[in-house]
C-alpha cells in the first residue's frame, strides 16, 4: 500500500493532469462569462487529431501544438456562433459540436491515413519536458521538475488568469457577466465580443489539452480517446467556481484518481480493475454533487 | 382508443420544418463529401442501395430502429422535464446484463411471465440507477446531465465486470466473452426467420403510444409537461418538483434499461459488453429531432435506423466512413436549432402571414408541442 501512495503517483498526478489542468484553465473565462460549454471534450478531440495529423506531415512538435490551438478554436466558434449569434440551448449546441467533432476527426483519420479506428504515426514528435535544475534543491518541490512543458505553461496561466480576472478591466466585466449580463451592456461593453474572446481561448487551450493527450506521453490518435475527460473537466470548473487556483486543484484532483486507478491497476490489487477504473467518474459525481451544494444556485 | 392523434396544422407545419432540415443537412453532407473527392452519385446510390435494395435490407433497418426507438423516447419523456438523461447508454447494458442474466438463470416458468419478468427487472435496475441522479438534482441541484454521463461510465464498468467476471460463460466458443445464453424459450421471435424484424418493434411502437398518451393526456403527464415549461410555475400550482424529477429521471433509466433487455430477448439473447456503442448518443438525437414528441420518436428513430444502415453499406462499398453519420447528425442538430433565429426573422414573418389567412403563431422550442 505505501508503494501506492508515494511520491510515484505524486509526479504521475502531474503528469495525467496537463490535459486536464490545461482544459480547466482554458473553459474558466467562458463559464465566468455565463456560458454554459460542455463542448470541451469536442475541442480536445479536435486539438488531439489534427496535433498528429500535423505532426505526422511535418515532424514538427511546435507545428502540431499551433494546430491543435486552432481546430479547438474552430469548434470553439462553431459552438460560440450557435450558442452567442443564433442563440440556441448551450447544451443542445455543445453536443452537436461534440458530435461534429468526433464525425469530422473520424472521417478525416480515414481520409488522411486510410485508417479507422486509430492511428499511430511514424513520425516522433512529443511534448517536450523540462528540466530546470532549480527545482532540484528542495525535496518536495523537486517533483515537479522534469514535466511535459505544458505543465510550467499551465501555472503560467493560472497567473495570467489571476491578473486578468482581477487587474483588468476586461477580466472584470467577464466576471460580472454570468451574475448580471443586462449590468455589463448597459456600460456600453460588447458582451457578445467578450463571450467570443473567452471561447477562443477557451479554443486554445483545451485543443492544447487535447494535442498533449495525444502527443504528450505516447504519439497516438484513438476515436474517442477522451473517453470523457471534457465532462471532468467541466466538472472541475464547477467545482472550483471558477477560480483559477481552485479549478486547477480541481483538476488535480481528477488526475489523481485517474492515476490512483492506473496505478492501482499495476499493484494487482484484489479489487476488480473495473471499480478501480470507475474512481475518477465517481469522484466527479460526488464533485459535483458537493459542488451544487456549496453553490445552492442552479445554473 | 380513447385519444385522437392531433394531425393539425401546427404539426405539418413541424414536419415540414424536419424536412427542411434534412435538406439541409443533406446538401452540406453532400458538398463534404464531394470536395473530399468522392463520387457523390455512387456514395448515394450506395448509400440508398443499403437501405431500400430488398426486404433485407429493409428488415434490417426495422430492426437496428427498435433500440433507437425506445432510446429516443427514454430521452424524450426526460426533455420533457427538462431533465437530461445522456446516461442512455449506461442503463441500456444494466438493463440488458440483468436480462441476460435472468433469461438464462431461471427456466420452466412460462416463457411470457419469465420474459415480462426479465423486463420488468431490467426496467427497474435502469430506474434506480437513473434515480440516483435524480435524487442528486432533486437535493443537491446537481446537474443531471453531468451524473447521468458520469454513472453511464460506472454502469458500463459494472456490465463490463459482470460480464468478465461473475457471469461469464466458459463455454463460449471463440474470443467473444460472454454471458450464456437466454434460454430458448424466452427469444422474442422474428416475424419470419429470414428477416430479422423481430416482435421488438411492435413493442417499440406500443410503448411510444403508451408514453405518448400518458404524457399529454394524464395529469402526471400534465405535471410533467409543467416541470419541464415551468418549474416555477409549477412549484405554484402545488406540484412536487423534486419528487417528480427523480420519478421522471426513473422512468427515463427504466425505459432506456428495457431498450436493453429487448435487445437481448430479441436479437443477442446473452450479454456482450458494450455490445452496441453509441447506442447512448443515437438516443439523443433521434429524440432532439423528434422535438421529444414520442409518436414522432417512432419515426424519427426509423429514420436514423435507415441512416446508420445505409451508411454501413456505403462504407462497405465505397470505402466512406461511417463517422460521416456524426457529421450529418451534428448538423442536423445545428440547422435545427438555427430555425428559431429564422423564425424571428421578420422577413420569415412576414412571408408567413402571407401564406397564411390568419396569423400561426409557431412556438419556439419544443415541450408546447403535442
Amino acid at each position: 500500500m505505501s508503494e501506492l501512495i508515494s511520491i510515484g503517483i505524486f509526479v504521475s498526478t502531474l503528469r495525467v493532469g496537463v490535459p486536464l489542468c490545461l482544459a480547466a484553465l482554458g473553459g474558466i473565462l467562458t463559464y465566468r462569462a455565463g456560458i454554459i460549454d460542455i463542448s470541451i471534450e469536442g475541442k480536445m478531440l479536435m486539438g488531439a487529431f489534427f496535433a498528429i495529423v500535423v505532426g505526422q506531415y511535418t515532424g514538427n512538435i511546435w507545428l502540431a501544438l499551433i494546430s491543435a490551438a486552432l481546430a479547438g478554436i474552430l469548434l470553439s466558434l462553431i459552438f460560440g456562433f450557435m450558442v452567442i449569434s443564433v442563440k440556441a440551448n448551450e447544451i443542445v449546441s455543445a453536443i452537436a459540436s461534440n458530435l461534429f467533432a468526433a464525425g469530422i476527426t473520424g472521417y478525416l483519420l480515414y481520409i488522411f491515413f486510410g485508417v479507422t479506428g486509430s492511428f499511430k504515426p511514424d513520425k516522433i514528435f512529443r511534448i517536450p519536458s523540462l528540466n530546470i535544475e532549480a527545482l532540484e534543491v528542495l525535496p518536495v518541490i523537486e517533483l515537479l521538475n522534469n514535466q511535459s512543458i505544458l505543465l510550467y505553461v499551465s501555472f503560467f496561466v493560472i497567473i495570467i488568469l489571476w491578473i486578468y480576472l482581477y487587474k483588468i478591466p476586461s477580466g472584470y466585466y467577464v466576471r460580472a457577466l454570468a451574475e448580471n449580463p443586462e449590468g455589463v451592456r448597459t456600460v456600453g461593453v460588447k458582451v457578445k465580443k467578450i463571450q467570443y474572446i473567452t471561447l477562443i481561448w477557451s479554443g486554445v487551450l483545451c485543443g492544447l489539452a487535447g494535442a498533449s493527450l495525444s502527443t504528450g506521453i505516447l504519439s497516438v490518435f484513438t476515436e474517442e480517446m477522451i473517453a470523457g475527460r471534457g465532462y471532468m473537466v467541466f466538472t472541475a470548473i464547477v467545482f472550483g467556481r471558477g477560480e483559477p487556483l481552485f479549478v486547477f486543484l480541481a483538476a488535480l484532483f481528477f488526475a489523481f484518481a485517474d492515476s490512483f486507478a492506473i496505478r492501482s491497476q499495476m499493484m494487482g490489487l484484489p479489487l476488480p480493475i473495473q471499480a478501480i477504473q470507475s474512481t475518477p467518474y465517481i469522484s466527479t459525481v460526488i464533485a459535483i454533487a458537493l459542488a451544487s451544494k456549496l453553490n445552492k444556485k442552479s445554473y | 382508443m380513447k385519444f385522437i392523434f392531433k394531425l393539425n396544422l401546427n404539426v405539418l407545419a413541424e414536419i415540414l420544418q424536419q424536412v427542411m432540415v434534412l435538406f439541409v443537412a443533406f446538401f452540406v453532407t453532400g458538398i463534404v463529401i464531394l470536395v473530399s473527392g468522392y463520387d457523390l452519385k455512387e456514395i448515394f446510390s450506395a448509400f440508398l442501395n443499403g437501405i431500400f435494395k430488398d426486404m433485407y435490407t429493409f428488415a434490417t433497418v426495422i430492426r437496428w430502429a427498435v433500440p433507437l426507438i425506445i432510446g429516443g423516447i427514454a430521452v424524450a419523456i426526460a426533455f420533457r422535464a427538462k431533465l437530461w438523461n445522456i446516461g442512455i447508454e449506461g442503463q441500456f447494458y444494466l438493463g440488458a446484463v440483468v436480462t441476460a442474466y435472468l433469461g438464462f438463470t431461471f427456466s420452466s416458468i412460462s416463457p411470457v411471465v419469465h420474459i415480462l419478468f426479465s423486463l420488468a427487472a431490467a426496467a427497474i435496475v435502469g430506474g434506480l440507477w437513473a434515480g440516483i441522479s435524480g435524487v442528486l438534482r432533486a437535493y443537491l441541484n446537481a446537474d443531471e446531465l453531468i451524473t447521468t454521463f458520469m454513472l453511464s461510465f460506472v454502469a458500463i464498468l459494472i456490465t463490463t465486470y459482470l460480464v468478465l467476471g461473475p457471469l461469464r460463460y466458459p463455454g463460449a466458443q471463440g474470443t467473444t466473452v460472454r454471458t450464456q445464453f437466454i434460454e430458448d424459450a424466452i427469444n422474442l421471435p422474428r416475424f419470419v426467420p429470414q428477416y430479422s424484424i423481430n416482435y421488438g418493434i411492435i413493442l417499440a411502437i406500443v410503448a411510444a403510444l403508451i408514453v405518448y398518451y400518458v404524457i399529454n393526456y394524464t395529469s402526471f403527464g400534465y405535471e410533467v409537461r409543467m416541470l419541464g415549461t415551468s418549474p416555477g410555475f409549477a412549484r405554484l400550482g402545488g406540484i412536487n418538483v423534486n419528487q417528480k424529477r427523480i420519478i421522471v429521471l426513473f422512468l427515463s433509466g427504466a425505459i432506456a434499461a428495457f431498450a436493453g433487455g429487448i435487445e437481448v430477448l430479441a436479437v443477442r439473447r446473452a450479454f456482450v459488453t458494450q455490445f452496441m456503442p453509441g447506442i447512448g448518443f443515437d438516443s439523443i438525437v433521434v429524440a432532439l429531432f423528434a422535438n421529444s414528441n414520442p409518436i414522432g420518436v417512432i419515426f424519427s428513430g426509423l429514420f436514423f435506423s435507415a441512416l446508420r444502415t445505409g451508411a454501413a453499406a456505403m462504407e462497405r462499398t465505397t470505402e466512406v466512413p461511417r463517422a460521416m453519420v456524426a457529421v450529418f447528425q451534428s448538423i442536423i442538430i445545428f440547422a435545427m436549432i438555427s430555425r428559431n433565429i429564422i423564425k424571428e426573422n421578420s422577413s420569415f414573418k412576414q412571408l408567413k402571414n402571407k401564406l397564411f389567412k390568419k396569423e400561426i403563431i409557431l412556438e419556439e422550442g419544443d415541450v408546447f408541442k403535442n
